[in-house]
């Protein structure tokens, strides 16, 4: 596991103040998560597209991680353009599909994926520790920040943990398959986890008392905002405007 | 005269996991100034329990915990003393949790009530004094294991303490890092207590070993002495030929 697979690299989007691209994909999200129309849907979609572009993520990864996400949004297209009323468009098996089904499962893929590849471009190319530090900078509640970094901290280990366990087992001839033994196995793997992290969580707390630990964390790291990302964070934001606009202009508030 | 000399005084010292199996029982130890004092033992002797009792992390059933001149028995006891002792675990995973290294290091410092700038400047000082001063912004996860150690040893050295209890401190390292950790060690002016099973890296850290077995201490002689034994020839195959 690594995790960190899009946060290494030297374009003007990781360039960017961590903290602009948390607050802007928390907007952009909001907006196409709100968002009822398929031409606003697509639209936000390009614009993740372009996001895309911009950060010269490797395009396989990104390929591959979409896939993954897609393959739960394949069951919406299986039931949902069959479950609106209306002027049925064709049939399976007896089945009517109608013309607004078909609309609201172009909607969700296309929402959906357009919210993921900003996740991709906005916060992946942001390395975990700074993820951290920007959220402290933002205000978040400091346990939350603390819990943050401690599991940053903490997840690769227990992965490694979990691997080493695992290669334990493999070595050992283990093959998982559908019977109360492999359950058993699973289970012990899983408790392991539990019992060694739990140990691990009291040694970690015993070496900060050993350092005088009074309840208190310090971030030492300071962000400097600079041009570059108010300049981005405008074009962004109007970019965010016009998909409201987009938006209510159909909803006939405007 | 004698009480102001020692550091550390543990009399008596009885602790067990299981009422059946004590891992310590009635265990004394005495460090004096200028004292370097190795422990070697058995796994499961219960050497890393010894230097928890010391910190106060394991509160012995019986006997008593002294430490600059005082009797050690409460929490509020062993907070001020920690202060003082610069305890090296055995895993450094433990050790560090902080997002990078240099604010691993500076967390001692703060928690003792420095200043961010002056808990900077001596983190970054102690990093440059064990030549890790490219790891600075370095995220704890992302270190090889010998760094994982030296980060931690910096760590303690920047609450600069009076005393050092390290466990294990070079176990798992390669020849090179082992190499470091010793010269580092051997520089460093603190009295200190070192668990750790290669002896030729106790008798460099160190000018007395102990070893712990069933539940006691036992001193297996000054070092300079260990070393005489080592050279006598009933010891050295090749030299019974003369």
């Amino acid at each position: 596991m690594h995790g960190e697979e899009f946060s290494k690299g030297d374009s003007f989007i990781h360039r960017l103040d961590p903290r602009f691209k948390i607050v802007l994909f928390l907007a952009f999200a909001l907006t196409v998560a709100l968002s009822r129309r398929v031409e606003t849907a697509s639209m936000a979609f390009l614009i993740s597209l372009i996001l895309l572009i911009s950060a010269r993520l490797e395009i396989s990864l990104v390929f591959k991680r979409l896939l993954f996400a897609n393959f739960f949004v394949a069951f919406l297209w299986l039931f949902l353009p069959f479950s609106y009323e209306g002027q049925p468009l064709f049939s399976v098996l007896g089945f009517n599909a109608t013309e607004k089904g078909l609309k609201e499962s172009l909607l969700i893929t296309l929402k959906c994926n357009a919210i993921l590849v900003a996740t991709f471009s906005l916060l992946a190319t942001v390395p975990l520790v700074e993820l951290g530090y920007s959220f402290s900078s933002l205000g978040f509640p400091k346990k939350l920040v603390h819990l943050f970094f401690f599991v940053v901290r903490y997840v690769f280990l227990l992965h490694e943990e979990y691997l080493r366990l695992h290669s334990a087992m493999r070595v050992r001839c283990f093959k998982p398959r559908s019977n109360l033994h492999t359950y058993r196995t699973l289970a012990f793997l899983a408790g392991m986890l539990l019992v060694r992290s739990f140990e691990r969580a009291e040694r970690i707390f015993a070496a900060m008392k050993c350092r005088a630990f009074k309840g208190e964390f310090y971030i030492l790291k300071e962000l400097k905002a600079k041009k570059s990302d108010a300049l981005f964070a405008t074009v962004f934001l109007l970019l965010i405007l016009l998909l409201g606009f987009l938006e209510c202009k159909h909803a006939k508030l405007l | 005269m004698q009480t102001c000399e020692t550091l550390i005084n543990l009399k008596g010292i009885r602790f067990s996991y299981e009422a059946s199996k004590p891992v310590l029982n009635g265990v004394n130890l005495l460090l004096k100034k200028g004292d370097r004092v190795g422990l070697t033992g058995a796994n499961g002797s219960g050497k890393t329990t010894l230097l928890m009792v010391l910190v106060g992390l394991v509160k012995p059933t019986e006997g008593t915990v002294e430490i600059f001149g005082r009797q050690r028995t409460k929490e509020r006891d062993f907070k001020e003393i920690r202060e003082k002792i610069g305890f090296l675990f055995q895993n450094p995973d433990d050790q560090l949790f902080c997002p990078t290294v240099i604010e691993d290091v500076a967390f001692g410092p703060l928690n003792l009530g420095m200043s961010r700038k002056e808990a900077i400047e001596i983190a970054d000082r102690v990093l440059s004094e064990l030549g890790l001063s490219h790891l600075r912004e370095r995220g704890s996860h992302r270190l090889s294991g010998g760094e994982k150690r030296l980060v931690s040893l910096a760590t303690v050295l920047a609450m600069n303490p009076k005393i050092l209890l390290l466990d294990e401190p070079v176990a798992g390292l390669d020849e090179e890092t082992t190499a470091t950790v010793t010269e580092i060690l051997e520089r460093l002016p603190q009295e200190r207590i070192v668990v750790a099973h290669d002896k030729e890296f106790l008798k460099r850290v160190t000018n007395q070993l102990f070893s712990i077995r069933k539940g006691v201490i036992t001193p297996l002689g000054e070092l300079e002495n260990l070393a005489e034994r080592e050279k006598s020839p009933i010891l050295r195959p090749e030299g019974r030929a003369e």
